[in-house]
């Protein structure tokens, strides 16, 4: 809804001081912004550095700055060797190293990121962090959608809970979690205290049943350890 | 089954509704074939009896392709590792794959039919004929081997989706081509030598009566030579008739030699008229395609689930490599197009690009190729051109039928093709108007293209007045004008999800699809106001106002200037529907393909 993907049923939203439901403050505050979707906004049959000149006109920048951006981009996300590839060919972290091209390329003051880390290696994990970290170092701001609690400790400075929709909390970081972990408080501001460890009946009584004989091997034979 | 599970409660009735109907045509065509060959096929001759089977098989192979495209289309292919996860051995999943493809209609529905007519023939023509069944076994074995092999062979090109794309499009190009084969017939005109035929029997007929009148013959010497003439015609007629069925009945032989799957039509037929040698090798020549299409199909899932179809060793670049540096000259993608702004350009060019590399768009323009070859043979086997003041509306015709053939697809679609691109639209800070005639002019070399060239065609088998070409191509453009006007409203307000490299919409609905039929019937619309000035100069010409005087240019190139006023006035309308339909367009294009 900040991004004007969805349409809210009710209240208003602001963005940089615009109101995103007025159209033409909307594409004003459009502008400013920066987003990764979760499910991107890629188009299959262009090449990545097709794609970020599209993205790069789409802002207005000039071609010698969409070009030089464009480069450097691709090189620091390792894509610049994959001049032909369509991004119908890509991998998924691929897909989302270009999603983070295009929403840098215009050098938004604010950076929506729906679940970035989601599907990427490790390499890419830490590039994205790096890039993230520098933009946040000259006073932009990034706004991160995530299900994994551990990176949103590691990155976050302030931090929002929505709960079936609502939100249920919005502070700093260290405000929230006052000595404890972020999944600790996330659990108990969700209303889940007592979160009892599941168990299923007859996986229970098959595990007991064969107590005896089972021995835990993690060799490359032990598959089922 | 499964897939008929997902489609809901319509797609199942569907289902339930073709398996009924096939279970009846299989009996109704089982005993309708017993009954042909038992009593009908004997009383023909040798060559019909080659023509009903080559008909049969030809009908087969009809269906077979629809399959085979249907194969192409589909998103998500049936393949072994949906099983590979059970307690069964590759080669067992391999065979349980490819017994499931026994089951398709067109196999269930011909074979009962065939069976019907060989168990006919065996009665009319003795049990020598039977010979037929192990050959039609060996021929549906050989079909569903084939087939097989190439899903097999499609799976192994699901690694490599750009080369998928290309193979869909030649595949269904070659296949749409084969169907339109028949269409030479118009072109070559075989039947001609008829129309001579009968010519010559006219003109016999009026020296004959001229004879009469002219009293150089009595009334009694007429009637003698009138039925010695209509004698000496029939036994011409019968000669000809016996002539042209041995030509066809060659024709048809060798052709069903060259053909594997004539070999099928080729040893039933001969097994009336007693000769098992075709029968023999037929069998064993279809029983080894199958046996080497199996074979190659087991052994390409064995490459393809061992890993050894991509083993080819990727290039190793150096990210720090010295890249040639980006000559300065704008890419294609940095074209800026004349009295448009930038964002317009970008949209036009990033669509256009996207487009042409679009497999489901490439094959949206066949269908005006495929109407060309059709209708261009049609016209191609007249003998009479059409008369210069009808040309003018002839070729205006041609192209308006191009353009909303190639543009109701390409246009009326428009966002479908985007996929989760859209989603850059909605996210990017432009008017919704640049997006719109960015979509425009991204779609204009495609089908005023294709029109152009229809202009072109027409024009140049049936020449018109000079300034009607240009008149033409001022007709076209306007066309496309009031065209995307109408078609842009149908793209925002019945979208498709479009699977990449695929003409089915998926996740169909059934008010979109009725939005879609009713925006159909009025989109023909578009076309009369473009079509007035040639309207206009044909009255005045037909009315003898005026004669030979260019006056549809200077129309056509007012409407051409109105047809812009209009679109520019009309387009800032449209903006509007275009951001409140956007989220909703959002939902509906990415809602299969995210």
């Amino acid at each position: 809804m900040l991004t004007g993907l969805l349409a809210p049923s009710a209240g208003s939203i602001h963005v940089l001081g615009h109101d995103m439901l007025v159209p033409a403050e909307a594409l004003e505050a459009k502008k400013h912004i920066g987003v990764i979707a979760k499910n991107l906004s890629l188009f299959d049959n262009l090449t990545a550095r097709e794609y970020l000149t599209f993205v790069g006109r789409m802002y207005l920048l000039p071609r010698d700055t969409d070009r030089a951006r464009s480069e450097e981009l691709l090189l620091l996300l390792g894509l610049a060797n994959e001049e032909k590839k369509l991004a119908l060919e890509y991998s998924h972290g691929m897909k989302k190293k270009l999603a983070l091209a295009a929403a840098l390329l215009p050098n938004p003051d604010l950076l929506f990121l729906d679940e970035p880390f989601e599907g990427v290696d490790a390499i890419t994990s830490r590039v994205i962090r790096d890039l993230l970290a520098g933009f946040v170092a000259r006073d932009s701001t990034v706004f991160l959608t995530s299900q994994v609690l551990e990176i949103v400790e590691r990155l976050c400075t302030h931090v929002g809970i929505i709960v079936k929709g609502a939100l249920v909390e919005q502070t700093s970081m260290a405000d929230l979690r006052q000595g404890d972990t972020l999944e600790n408080r996330f659990i108990q501001k969700a209303g889940s205290d007592a979160v009892a460890a599941p168990t299923i009946s007859w996986l229970e009584a098959a595990s007991q049943g064969t107590a005896n004989t089972f021995e835990p091997s993690f060799g490359p034979a032990g598959g089922s350890a | 089954m499964n897939q008929f599970r997902k489609g809901g409660a319509l797609n199942f009735i569907f289902f339930v509704f073709i398996a009924v109907c096939s279970v009846i045509s299989a009996i109704g065509l089982a005993i309708t074939g017993f009954f042909f060959g038992w009593l009908a096929l004997p009383e023909a001759d040798e060559q019909v009896r080659l023509f009903v089977w080559d008909g049969i098989v030809a009908a087969i192979m009809f269906f077979w392709m629809i399959g085979l495209l249907a194969d192409l289309q589909r998103s998500e292919s049936l393949s072994l590792d949906k099983f590979l996860h059970l307690p069964v051995s590759l080669s067992g999943a391999f065979l349980i794959n490819y017994f499931s493809s026994f089951f398709s209609v067109t196999l269930m529905v011909f074979v009962p039919g065939m069976v019907g007519l060989i168990l006919g023939q065996s009665i009319a023509h003795g049990p020598r004929t039977l010979l037929a069944l192990p050959l039609l076994l060996a021929a549906v074995f050989a079909l569903t081997a084939v087939t097989y092999h190439f899903q097999c062979w499609l799976a192994t090109l699901m690694a490599n989706p750009r080369r998928k794309s290309t193979v869909v499009i030649l595949v269904t190009a070659g296949f749409i081509f084969m169907a339109q084969l028949p269409q030479l017939v118009n072109i070559m005109r075989p039947h001609k030598f008829d129309h001579a035929t009968s010519m010559l029997e006219i003109e016999e007929h009026a020296q004959l009566t001229n004879q009469l009148v002219s009293q150089k013959i009595s009334q009694p010497e007429y009637q003698k030579q009138q039925a010695d003439l209509q004698k000496r015609q029939q036994e011409r007629r019968d000669a000809t008739t016996k002539s042209s069925l041995e030509n066809a009945g060659a024709t048809a032989r060798f052709l069903s030699a060259l053909f594997p799957p004539g070999w099928l039509a080729l040893g039933s037929a001969d097994l009336t008229e007693g000769r098992v040698l075709w029968a023999l090798v037929g069998t064993l020549g279809l029983s080894l395609i199958g046996s080497a299409s199996l074979n190659r199909a087991y052994r390409t899932t064995i490459r393809l689930y061992t890993g050894h179809y991509n083993s080819k060793e990727r290039k190793v670049v150096s990210p720090l490599a010295v890249k040639a540096p980006l000559s300065n000259k704008p890419r294609l993608l940095e074209w800026q197009l004349p009295r448009v702004s930038e964002q317009v350009s970008a949209v036009a060019v990033a669509a256009f690009r996207s487009l042409t590399r679009a497999p489901e768009a490439k094959m949206a323009l066949l269908a005006p190729i495929v109407m060309a070859i059709a209708f261009g043979g049609i016209i191609l086997s007249t003998d009479e051109s059409p008369p210069r003041a009808m040309r003018p509306i002839i070729v205006f015709g041609v192209s308006s039928m191009i353009l909303l053939i190639s543009g109701v697809q390409l246009i009326g679609n428009q966002f479908g093709y985007d996929r989760t691109g859209f989603r850059a639209y909605v996210l990017s800070p432009i008017p919704r108007k640049d997006i719109l005639i960015g979509k425009n002019l991204a779609a204009a070399p495609l089908t005023v293209g294709l029109g152009l060239m229809g202009i072109a065609l027409v024009g140049g088998f049936f020449p018109m007045r000079i300034d009607h070409y240009p008149t033409a191509i001022a007709q076209l453009l306007a066309s496309y004008l009031f065209f995307c006007l109408l078609v842009n409203v149908l793209s925002m307000f019945a979208p498709m999800a479009m699977a990449a490299g695929s003409i089915k919409a998926s996740n169909v609905k059934f008010g979109p699809v009725m939005l879609q039929l009713v925006f159909l019937m009025f989109i023909p619309l578009a076309l009369p106001p473009a079509a007035l000035p040639i309207g206009i100069e044909a009255l005045l010409e037909q009315t003898d106002v005026v004669s030979g005087v260019p006056i549809s240019l200077p129309l056509s190139l007012v409407v051409l200037a109105l047809a812009l006023l209009l679109y520019r006035a009309m387009i800032r309308v449209e903006e509007e529907w275009l951001l409140l339909r956007e989220k909703k367009i959002l939902e509906v294009v990415t809602s299969k393909t995210d």
